[in-house]
């Protein structure tokens, strides 16, 4: 047997190369490969297969390597390594000749193990791979100069965020506003969703494309036009095609339109331009336009597209006539000969969106600040004589009011209006993602849930008393009137890519279309007859309001009733079909002498508050019914409804005058003729014909007219804007009354009651981001057929992964960019480990970290570097980050692994260090878990922690947020005690009894410790709730190994110590936290972390 | 003179050098920590002896003992044997190999008289230092080397009891009178000081805390020095030890009496808080040098 011989070397790799590169007498070599190295040995070796420079290295200082695991894991850090170099024969200045800078180069650091005659015959190991560094740490002399080693060169902090530019040439967003500039797209990692608890834990969407801009004609001139004024944005409407009916597959009679017209002028349309023809599909008549049906159909749009077909009845419009300044200059072609891309606002309408700027509609409703997206639009030569350009442009929906003006621009509340570009698109990641979650966290790949936050700084919370199960009278807290509120999905289209992009198309919003409006329609719990006093004085009418029989009252003489009968149930009204009603017919005789008939027919409803859980912007009543009134004289004047509320306490109010100024009145003059009330819309319905939620959303200035009494904000619940003030409401009231003239001998009166429910309205601004459910990052790659590419990346192990792969491209040279793309190249620890420390990310002592689903997102730019989320992970989840020999990037846990390797007493070099108990003032007996981040309101909305750690016996207040129900811990730690019998909430606490009791001393819970963004699942946070508060005690023991011993340890290795004293002769597990690996003197410090408790029973026995 | 042979392992390699001169000392190393407690005593928690894994333990399984030969004149033949033997890896550099000091007693026991001065050692070069040629003796090297027993199965020779003195440690008896007498040290809790106007200021500590160490120097012959270093490395350890002092010793000082049994615990030949270590000099023939501390238990 023979002594191996070890030398040192250190290599630095030149890139890029410099030319005249082989200096041997510099240690600077050419490889074959074109590559270029400088290799420096502590001793001459021979017959390696690489040639080293001995005599300029004087000395490879002491390697310190140190992973802290205070507070959990970490990744391994570096002190520096000093290497000591013979600055002989101007060293220094004949590299800087060549031009060879050290300072940044690959350093590698290398053990030859062999004979003298064969340096590497047993082995060559790269023991180090860092970066080196000389001219901002290290000195030079004329003798010696000092290199160091600063870094490991696989950890690079890459900046994997993507910063938002609006430049109009390089910006990434250019359609985001300035103001966005410089911030970051989100990261979203994990899935956010509905929490088995009901948190709701949607993920932030930034808004990417939010600049607004005004579209003017101006852009016309540019192209060889000219218009009046060049920039003109604001245009008069002057028409509109409100009110028509269709007599004909071929003919719209326009009603109320025919003024805007001149019979025998003509409408042309352009659809899906550029056309490069115009099309005559329009000729007015005098009461009539005449279609070219062909021609339109030719276009590829039908006239009924453009002019949206209706009930045969219809006073809502979404058509309207705009008109531009044209042509004074006499030298415009009309039609434009190239109708393109170049023509400004004429060719980019439709998507773009349709603002009143000021006036409103003819009943001075004020439209001002409303948009509507354009669906469709034309340009019309009816008035090109005139020297103006007509614009008619159909919107996708109607404004609440039509919007009023006439062709001279000289209406009484004249509207005036804008062309407007507001591009939507928010974003989540630029990473491809999983996609988007519904209420069950089923992944979809467009959204299903879209929420906004809304806040309110008086929110109180209120306590109420309830019943458990078992009849006790407990306390419960009501559902939080802040958070997080959905926008059901009728209220907008959305698109997206990759599931990280969503462009929103919003469909239903207030005012502009950043302010999304959702609706919760809740049907009534019950309606039925109301004969519950003599009078109607309950309800705020004279008590000269008798109860006849039936639900009828009267204020007149008392009527003959010949009839009353019903059709349908009372659960028509609550069964969302349309088709479908209550009837109640009556026959009044006002033969007894009754001259001027006043009846009224009562009803009531309950509202099923119990429904309401949370704070809505807005409540109203929904109804859909009709009323009928025929009579067999002359002198009947109306039908009127009245909607009431009664409070507990208070007089009652009315509902339906409140919005009109007056009661509905049902006018109507004909027998089969009724008013109608329908303010639903259509995706309240089971069963319903599409619409277009006209009767939702329109509020007609003309209803008496119409007999319709349209829009949902007609019955808007008064005085209530609480969900405390809504839960008041004792009952509703729903009363038809008949009036008449004197004379009328005989009325007959039917109603059809076809639904009536509570609306509640959400509003919501989504002008900078929204939230939404999904499910973030995938994997992208299959890292060599490891993973499935589209999978959602899901636990702490792969996301260190991630973050790893994105943070090396490779030496220099590399084309991947880091943070954005992985490298082929990346040096990752993979496969089986059979001794449970070779540092795979494979390895199954990994399996139990890896059933934590952390979920969180990065939203800043500090942030957004993979150093900075690898050190969040490896810290809550005590895992730990190293580089082996090899250059591998390896990983392990702070769990007990069973490794191999154990240092026993005889392996122990000199003196062994302290046995450090944890310094008090860091072992927190009282702590405090935060979970659960609430991206809306930027705090965390869950807690658990343990209280009164004094107390003798344990109380479930002590340990808030623990559900007591489960036992998970004790089965986790003891499962020899089966089936468990400590709750969880009493084995955390008496964890922290026995630390108080050890250390006497209660401690502030720093947010170091209880702040865990990473954390939003119940299960995952009490385990590791637990293994943080256990993991405070454990010991920490110094001592020295010899080199051979320990000359390839490495921080975060896993070994068993085995000493008479500080373990009492038992093996117990360590994990290296620190090691200092100097050749010199043949020594290897350690600082190892103790994962077990050493048993004490020792000293009874 | 007899010569030292030194060979690899595999034993196809032999140098051979004469013996050493005396003036070459063993180090018994004793793993054995003590830690001074602040009333100067050395209480008995502070004495840790570790066990190894048997059951019950077994103490001194982790002792080592050095062989420190300060000054080995080798001529020059001897020298480029040793070097040529200890300078290659496939010899003694760096490796374990073996000092063969043959089958007849050559009174030269390298790591002390329990392991004869015969037989074989396994052992290892720690250390060793160079030096010029002497002109007195003329063309010597007078060299140092330290060697560490790794193992052997070498056993102690029969020494024949002859006894010194009146003086007895543990179940050593007739030990002789140091020559040199006791070095008696007490610490008796009091600090004393001067303020800088002149007024003194003293802190006093219970008189139930003084301590009393005893240091001296036992010269003993093969026989003693066999028994006391049997006593103390297999017996003693960190143990209560008994001292028995005739008349007129007075060992721990004139405070604690002229002579008498003393319940003490042995803190070796050093001040070494980490481990009891013993140094036995063999300065000549039947001439062993001992120096020894004890503290005064009761």
């Amino acid at each position: 047997m023979s002594k191996n011989v070890t030398v040192r070397g250190v290599k630095f790799k030149i890139v890029p190369t410099v030319p005249d590169a082989d200096h041997e007498e510099l240690g600077l070599y050419q490889n074959l490969d074109g590559t270029q190295e400088i290799r420096w040995s502590e001793a001459p070796i021979a017959g390696a297969t690489e040639t080293w420079k001995s005599g300029i290295v004087c000395q490879i200082g002491t390697l310190d390597r140190n992973l802290p695991t205070t507070g959990g894991g970490s990744q391994e850090e570096y002190s520096g390594l000093s290497i000591v170099v013979a600055n002989g024969n101007k060293l220094i200045l004949r590299l800087k000749e060549l031009g060879i800078i050290i300072n940044g180069k690959t350093a590698e650091l290398w053990e030859f193990e062999g004979t003298d005659a064969d340096a590497d015959s047993v082995s060559s190991v790269t023991y180090f791979q860092g970066t080196a560094s000389y001219e901002l740490n290290s000195t030079w002399d004329e003798r010696l100069w000092n290199i160091e080693i600063t870094n490991n060169r696989y950890r690079r902090n890459a900046f994997f965020g993507t910063m938002i530019s609006n430049d109009a040439v390089s910006g990434n967003y250019p359609d985001a506003s300035d103001d966005m500039n410089g911030k970051i797209v989100p990261a979203t990692f994990g899935k956010f969703q509905i929490e088995a608890d009901g948190r709701i834990n949607p993920a932030k969407f930034l808004r990417v494309a939010n600049k607004k801009t005004l579209l003017t004609n101006s852009a016309n001139k540019a192209a060889g036009n000219y218009c009046t004024p060049e920039d003109q944005s604001v245009f008069p409407v002057v028409g509109n095609f409100c009110g028509y009916t269709t007599t004909g597959s071929n003919n719209i009679t326009v009603w109320g339109g025919a003024s805007f017209f001149t019979v025998g002028d003509h409408i042309k349309v352009y659809t899906g331009f550029p056309d490069g023809t115009d099309k005559e599909i329009l000729s007015i008549g005098a009461t009539s336009i005449t279609v070219n049906g062909s021609a339109a159909t030719s276009d590829g749009i039908t006239i009924m597209d453009f002019l949206h077909a209706l009930n045969a009845v219809d006073t809502s419009c979404r058509v309207y006539t705009i008109k531009t300044g044209l042509d004074k200059e006499g030298t415009f072609s009309w039609p434009p000969s190239t109708l393109d891309n170049s023509q400004g606002v004429f060719d980019t309408l439709v998507g773009k969106w349709f603002g009143c700027v000021s006036g409103g509609s003819s009943d001075n409703t004020s439209l001002s600040g409303k948009y509507k997206k354009i669906e469709h639009f034309c340009i019309s030569d009816w008035s090109y004589a005139a020297g103006v350009c007509l614009v008619m442009i159909q919107l996708n929906s109607i404004f609440e009011k039509n919007l009023s003006g006439n062709s001279t621009a000289t209406a009484t509340n004249q509207a005036w209006v804008s062309l407007s570009d507001i591009p939507f698109k928010h974003a989540n990641d630029i990473w491809p993602c999983a996609g988007f979650l519904d209420a069950a966290g089923t992944i979809s790949p467009n959204i299903k849930k879209l929420y906004v936050y809304k806040s309110d700084s008086s929110f109180l919370e209120k306590k109420a008393y309830k019943t458990d199960g078992d009849g006790n009278l407990i306390m419960a807290s009501s559902a939080s009137p802040v958070g997080f509120k959905e926008i059901a999905p009728f209220g907008y289209n959305a698109s997206g890519a990759n599931g990280n992009t969503v462009v929103i198309d919003a469909m239903h919003f207030e005012n502009d279309p950043d302010n999304l409006v959702s609706f919760d329609i809740f049907p009534v719990a019950s309606l039925s007859e109301y004969n519950g006093a003599a009078t109607l004085a309950l309800w705020g009418f004279s008590s000269h309001n008798r109860l006849h029989s039936d639900n009828i009252y009267y204020n007149c003489a008392e009527p003959t009733v010949h009839f009353h009968s019903t059709a349908g149930t009372e659960a028509d009204v609550r069964d969302k079909n349309d088709t479908t009603y209550w009837q109640h017919s009556y026959v009044f005789d006002n033969e007894a002498g009754v001259t001027v008939p006043d009846y009224k027919l009562a009803f009531e409803a309950i509202i099923d508050v119990a429904k309401i859980t949370h704070e809505y912007d807005g409540y109203y009543i929904g109804l859909n019914l009709e009323s009928h009134i025929g009579e067999a004289g002359d002198g009947f004047s109306n039908s009127p409804v009245t909607m009431a509320f009664r409070r507990f306490m208070g007089s009652p109010v009315d509902i339906l005058s409140s919005s009109l100024g007056s009661k509905y009145l049902d006018e109507g003059q004909e027998a089969d003729e009724g008013g109608k009330i329908r303010c639903l819309p259509d995706w309240f319905y089971d069963v319903r014909t599409d619409d277009n939620d006209r009767a939702f959303l329109f509020t007609p200035t003309e209803a008496a007219q119409m007999r319709l009494l349209s829009g949902y904000s007609c019955f808007p619940l008064s005085n209530i804007s609480t969900i405390d003030q809504l839960k008041s409401i004792y009952k509703l009231g729903l009363l038809f009354s008949i009036y008449g003239a004197s004379g009328v001998s005989s009325i007959t009166a039917i109603f059809k009651i076809f639904e009536m429910a509570l609306i509640c309205k959400t509003t919501g601004s989504i002008s900078e981001y929204f939230f939404s459910l999904c499910a973030g990052r995938i994997f992208n790659d299959t890292w060599s057929t490891r993973k499935t590419a589209a999978d959602m990346i899901v636990n702490p192990v792969d996301f260190i992964e991630h973050f790893l792969r994105l943070q090396w491209g490779g030496d220099l040279g590399d084309v991947v960019e880091y943070g954005k793309a992985y490298s082929a190249n990346m040096p990752i620890k993979t496969g089986a480990d059979p001794t449970y420390d070779n540092g795979s990310f494979d390895s199954t002592i990994l399996t139990d970290v890896k059933t934590f689903s952390p979920s969180w997102q990065v939203l800043n730019k500090e942030e957004a570097y993979t150093d900075v989320q690898i050190g969040n992970l490896c810290r809550t989840f005590d895992l730990c980050v190293y580089t082996d020999i090899s250059g591998n990037i390896c990983i392990t846990t702070l769990d007990k692994t069973n490794p191999s390797e154990t240092i026993a007493f005889a392996d122990i070099k000199g003196k062994i260090g302290w046995t450090k108990e944890p310094q008090i003032k860091n072992v927190y007996v009282q702590p405090i878990f935060n979970y659960g981040y609430n991206y809306g309101s930027e705090k965390f909305d869950r807690l658990m922690g343990v209280q009164n750690v004094q107390a003798a016996v344990y109380s479930a207040e002590y340990t808030p947020g623990i559900d007591n129900t489960k036992y998970t811990l004790q089965a986790i730690y003891e499962p020899e005690i089966s089936p468990p019998t400590t709750p969880d909430g009493e084995y955390v606490w008496n964890a922290c009894r026995a630390l108080y009791l050890k250390y006497g001393q209660i401690e502030r819970c720093p947010s170091s410790f209880s702040d865990q963004k990473l954390l939003t699942k119940y299960e995952d946070t009490l385990k590791i709730f637990y293994k943080k508060i256990i993991g405070q005690t454990r010991l920490r023991q110094s001592l020295n190994v010899s080199y051979e011993k320990g000359r390839y340890y490495h921080p975060g290795k896993h070994a068993k110590i085995k000493l008479p004293h500080q373990t009492l002769n038992l093996s117990v597990e360590v994990v290296i936290e620190r090691i200092k690996i100097g050749r010199y003197d043949d020594n290897i410090q350690l600082d190892v972390v103790l994962l077990e408790d050493i048993p004490t029973a020792f000293f009874f026995e | 003179m007899a010569n030292i042979l030194f060979k690899n392992l595999a034993e196809d390699h032999t140098v051979a050098v004469t013996m050493p001169n005396y003036g070459y000392s063993i180090e018994y190393h004793m793993p054995i920590s003590k830690v001074k407690a602040l009333d100067s005593s050395y209480p008995d928690a502070g004495f840790f002896d570790p066990p190894d894994e048997n059951e019950p333990p077994v103490y001194g399984t982790f002792d080592y003992r050095l062989c420190k030969i300060p000054a080995w004149i080798l001529p020059s033949d001897s020298k480029l044997a040793m070097n040529a033997f200890f300078d290659s890896p496939l010899y003694g550099r760096g490796l374990n190999c073996i000092m063969d000091l043959g089958n007849t007693s050559t009174g030269f026991f390298p790591f002390g008289l329990d392991k004869g001065d015969t037989g074989k050692f396994t052992v290892r070069l720690l250390e060793s230092t160079d030096s010029g040629m002497r002109l007195s003796p003329y063309k010597r090297f007078v060299e140092s080397y330290t060697f560490v027993l790794v193992s052997t199965d070498n056993v102690a020779p029969i020494f024949t009891e002859a006894l010194q003195g009146d003086f007895q440690i543990g179940t050593c008896t007739g030990l002789l009178y140091p020559q040199a007498g006791f070095k008696p040290n007490s610490e008796k809790l009091i600090y004393n000081d001067i303020s800088i106007a002149g007024v003194p200021d003293s802190i006093i500590g219970p008189a139930a805390a003084f301590s009393y160490i005893s240091a001296f120097e036992l010269l003993c012959n093969d026989s003693r020095a066999y028994t006391l270093l049997d006593g103390l490395i297999n017996t003693v350890r960190s143990n209560d030890v008994t001292i028995i002092a005739p008349l007129f010793y007075y060992i721990f000082g004139y405070d604690k009496g002229t002579s008498g049994t003393y319940t003490c615990k042995l803190l070796g030949s050093t001040d070494d808080e980490n481990e009891t270590v013993i140094i036995m000099t063999h300065n000549g023939y039947q001439q062993w040098i001992i120096p020894l501390k004890f503290w005064r238990k009761s």
